[in-house]
């Protein structure tokens, strides 16, 4: 049976220790046992794990003080004391049970123990190996910070902190996971996200029931709205930068300790299309970009769809002397429009997969090599037109193009339904998956905001949506989040314009007197 | 914040948008070939009529409202003409939905198989069409209402680029002469084609549903009724200059047959199938809103079953109709006659008589401050 109560004697209590963790079975426990004091009277014993800790701050801050610590003069030793004058460390917590002493020093604390003590005396001296921060691999820009979160709780927090240096940012720890107690940082604006909102998402996470929670994922699948639901409905990013810039919209940011990726909630189908970059780049360019890839969404999930209806229903549509060449291409091929589609978005996804599997170099090597030798060979063997080589090549790409990794999952698989939708009905079977795809959308919500605002239902903003404003045009933060605070910026941002000509300088009027 | 219906109600700009998507699917059907059967080369006078009428028709709706602040048409039905005569009304209100949404898949699966899916079996497109109508009633009016606010602007377009690119096509002497059928004539009509805006009427019914008050009902309603019109009045100039009145009177596609006449180019002759899209979108929607609407005004007679179950049931009904109904195309234009010319009396005589009962009740009554009985 489990006790709590941490024992006086320190016999009981190492033998405690030992039946927690297995010992002596258990290798890679330390117990460190010791006399403190320079009369070597008092026993007491430390334990850790090994290759959690830093072994050198365990000797120089806790070690070597306690050996060398004076006695008491009632002779009792006091925790207290030891964590106030004796131990050099920045972070000192008291153990008053079993409980507090076990976590401690399952999340990389050092446990101390002593003798005649009922409470043991916990040192942060975590000191394990750790990715340092590196580029972004998913979420590459070319211009903007070039940092990414690694797979410390600490360092990412620090990474969302050193980009807003404000105290109203808040970081909440909250423990998942019955058996692995995974870390769960919940960071927010305390000034701006919704009450609502935080209580909803601390409530969901702090609800789970699962012996273990092991990534950001699984996290996500644990509180999302709607599981059977083919778009993502969290933001998830591996950039600080991009989480700061949510947290001052009056979103929270949830980092689980042993990810590299952030959960960002609430999440639109907008936020999921826009990138860090467009907003990095100069309002013409951001938007050329923006433009680009909402056409590149189209085709990513209809070319095939089109080129079907067009081929199998439609073929009125296309010009004369292209049919012909398009009769002739597929003169030779066996199979109906449909299965060769089937057969190369099949192909075309087994060779994105093996790419990404596959190490390194050799992951490139597979994709340029499939994609080149398999769509000349499946030519040549008349298995597939040509046409649809460049179709499914086109409609490839454009999914690349997509910033959202998980968007472009649901891309891919939506484009399926597209694809047999046309076979059946042409252009009446894509317009009626249209219908079937926006009625979903537009019926779901992501932490009580509705999945295709601010389109549909509209709320006040800044112009920021498929394209977006100047810079210094996005005063408001989204209303839909129903943030604390809805202005972000003053309406006059461009202080400088105040002392100009209003009209020379871009739409902002200086402001009146008086206003 | 849970995983059930939206929380957000529909909003301003959402409801005239889903007025005027559910009023506008008719142009994609026979409405321009009715106008110019009715009022010849003067078909475009008829539709302005009717929708100035139509204007001051919805007034008189929303002067009904005014008088039960919050309350939904249907709820003020039964207030002012009693639980009886009130759910009679509401019944008729649902016979026109139940009527004008067979009719539209009837229609709209026949003008399928004959144009754009030449020899599709019938049971496959009425699947389609049903199986669609309902699981967008299963989602609510809500989320259709969202919808229609996607889909305006690209419909929009799309009959906009259609009358652009004819353009070059249209024949104004086609409009001579000016007077059509004669004053009389066009002006009866006129006065009958305030039916081609009955569907107005679904707004001030979702009022528990719609997150602003009367005046910005009343705003949405004359935007969805303006908004058609004009499109209306547009399409029906253009089909009555493209088409020689002997060839312009088709059954079914009028705007089928103006997009055939859309070319860009030499070699692409053949446009039109790209706005199968758009219209065929409006019908989706249109089918899916007329259930939807159905479906709550039946929750009213019946509060026990559910509105999803309603649903399901209305839409299967329509669904096997629609299938077993044999030669759609013989009775099919007799119903849409009949609803043309006498529907406006029920949906815009109804709120009309609703407003006496409510003057004679209250005539001994003191005059409540208008201020104060606003939302």
């Amino acid at each position: 049976m489990r006790k709590d109560k941490i024992d006086h004697h320190l016999e009981k209590n190492r033998a405690y220790f030992n039946k927690l963790y297995h010992l002596p079975k258990n290798r890679d426990i330390v117990i460190r046992e010791f006399r403190m004091g320079l009369n070597h009277k008092t026993e007491a014993f430390l334990a850790y794990f090994d290759g959690m800790v830093d072994s050198g701050a365990i000797i120089e801050g806790i070690l070597k003080p306690l050996l060398n610590m004076d006695r008491p003069q009632n002779g009792k030793i006091n925790p207290e004391r030891i964590k106030e004058q004796v131990l050099v460390s920045n972070e000192v917590e008291i153990g008053e049970n079993w409980k507090d002493t076990v976590a401690g020093v399952n999340y990389g604390m050092v446990a101390i123990l002593i003798d005649g003590c009922n409470q043991s005396v916990l040192v942060d001296v975590k000191g394990w190996e750790h990715r340092p921060v590196s580029q972004p691999e998913v979420e590459q820009v070319i211009h903007g910070p070039l940092e990414a979160f690694n797979e410390t709780l600490r360092t990412n927090i620090v990474l969302i902190r050193k980009a807003i240096r404000n105290e109203n940012l808040v970081t909440e720890i909250l423990e998942v996971g019955r058996r692995s107690r995974t870390s769960v940082a919940v960071m927010y604006m305390s000034d701006l996200v919704s009450p609502e909102l935080l209580a909803q998402v601390k409530k969901r996470v702090a609800s789970i029931s699962a012996d273990y929670v092991g990534g950001a994922g699984v996290l996500e699948q644990f509180i999302e709205d709607h599981p059977w639901m083919l778009f993502p409905q969290f933001l998830s990013t591996e950039r600080p930068d991009r989480s700061a810039a949510f947290l001052m919209e009056g979103k929270v940011v949830i980092i689980l300790d042993g990810n590299p990726t952030a959960l960002i909630a609430p999440a639109t189908l907008l936020s999921l299309l826009h990138s860090p970059e467009d907003y990095y780049l100069r309002l013409p360019y951001g938007n050329f970009i923006r433009i680009l890839r909402l056409i590149a969404m189209i085709i990513a999930v209809v070319t095939p769809a089109f080129y079907l209806s067009i081929a199998t229903h439609h073929q009125e549509m296309i010009p004369t002397d292209f049919l012909i060449s398009l009769a002739q291409a597929r003169e030779q091929v066996p199979f109906p429009t449909i299965v060769e589609i089937i057969l190369m978005e099949i192909s075309f996804e087994l060779i994105r997969e093996a790419g990404v599997r596959v190490p390194g170099i050799i992951g490139n090597t597979i994709g340029i090599v499939g994609a080149l030798i398999l769509g000349q060979a499946t030519v040549q063997a008349n298995m597939v037109s040509p046409i649809l080589i460049i179709v499914v090549a086109i409609t490839g790409l454009a999914s690349y193009s997509i910033p959202n990794y998980e968007l472009g999952f649901a891309l891919r698989e939506i484009r399926f339904i597209y694809t047999l939708a046309a076979a059946f009905f042409g252009f009446l079977g894509i317009s009626a998956t249209l219908f079937f795809t926006l009625m979903v959308l537009s019926s779901k919500e992501s932490f009580g905001v509705p999945y295709l605002t601010p389109l549909a239902p509209n709320f006040k903003s800044s112009p920021d949506r498929l394209t977006r404003g100047p810079v210094w045009s996005m005063e408001r933060r989204p209303e839909y989040l129903h943030p604390q605070g809805t202005r972000r910026q003053s309406k006059i941002s461009r202080g400088w314009v105040i002392s100009r000509p209003a009209r020379r300088f871009g739409h902002q009027t200086p402001e009146k007197k008086g206003d | 914040m849970s995983n059930t219906a939206p929380t957000i109600k529909i909003q301003e700009k959402e409801a005239w948008t889903l007025g005027t998507l559910v009023i506008s699917t008719k142009l994609f059907l026979g409405y321009p070939r009715i106008m110019v059967e009715e009022g010849l080369t003067a078909g475009w006078m008829i539709v302005l009529i009717g929708t100035v009428l139509s204007l001051f028709a919805w007034n008189g709706v929303m002067a009904l409202m005014r008088k039960y602040p919050g309350q939904s048409l249907g709820q003020i039905y039964k207030i002012t003409l009693g639980k009886i005569f009130g759910g009679l009304v509401n019944g008729l209100h649902l016979t026109i939905a139940f009527a004008t949404c067979l009719i539209y898949m009837v229609q709209f699966y026949e003008t399928i198989c004959l144009y754009v899916l030449e020899g599709t079996p019938k049971w496959a497109l009425v699947l389609l069409f049903t199986g669609l109508m309902i699981l967008g009633a299963w989602f609510g009016v809500i989320p259709i209402a969202r919808v229609s606010v996607l889909s305006f602007y690209p419909v929009l377009a799309a009959v906009s680029t259609v009358l652009i690119l004819t353009l070059g096509e249209m024949n104004p002497y086609y409009l001579l002469p000016i007077g059509g059928s004669g004053a009389g004539n066009i002006l009866r009509h006129g006065v009958i084609n305030l039916s081609a805006s009955i569907e107005v009427i679904f707004l001030p019914f979702l009022t528990p549903y719609l997150d602003f008050d009367l005046i910005a009902l009343k705003r949405a309603g004359r935007s969805a009724i303006l908004c058609s019109g004009v499109y209306f009045a547009l399409v029906t100039l253009g089909y009555t200059m493209l088409f020689s009145l002997p060839a312009g009177l088709e059954y079914l596609t009028p705007f089928f047959q103006i997009s055939r006449m859309a070319q860009i180019s030499l070699d692409f002759q053949r446009l039109e199938m790209i706005f199968v899209l758009a219209w065929t979108f409006c019908v989706f929607a249109r089918l899916a809103a007329s259930l939807s609407f159905m479906s709550i005004l039946a929750k009213s007679f019946t509060a026990k079953i559910p509105y999803r179950r309603l649903a399901v049931i209305f839409g299967l009904t329509v669904g096997l109709l629609a299938y077993f109904s044999e030669e759609g195309s013989h009775w099919a234009p007799i119903v849409v006659m009949w609803l043309h010319s006498y529907s406006f009396l029920i949906v815009f005589g109804l709120p009309l008589l609703a407003f006496g009962v409510h003057v004679l009740k209250n005539a001994g009554k003191k005059k409540v401050d208008p201020v104060e009985n606003q939302i």
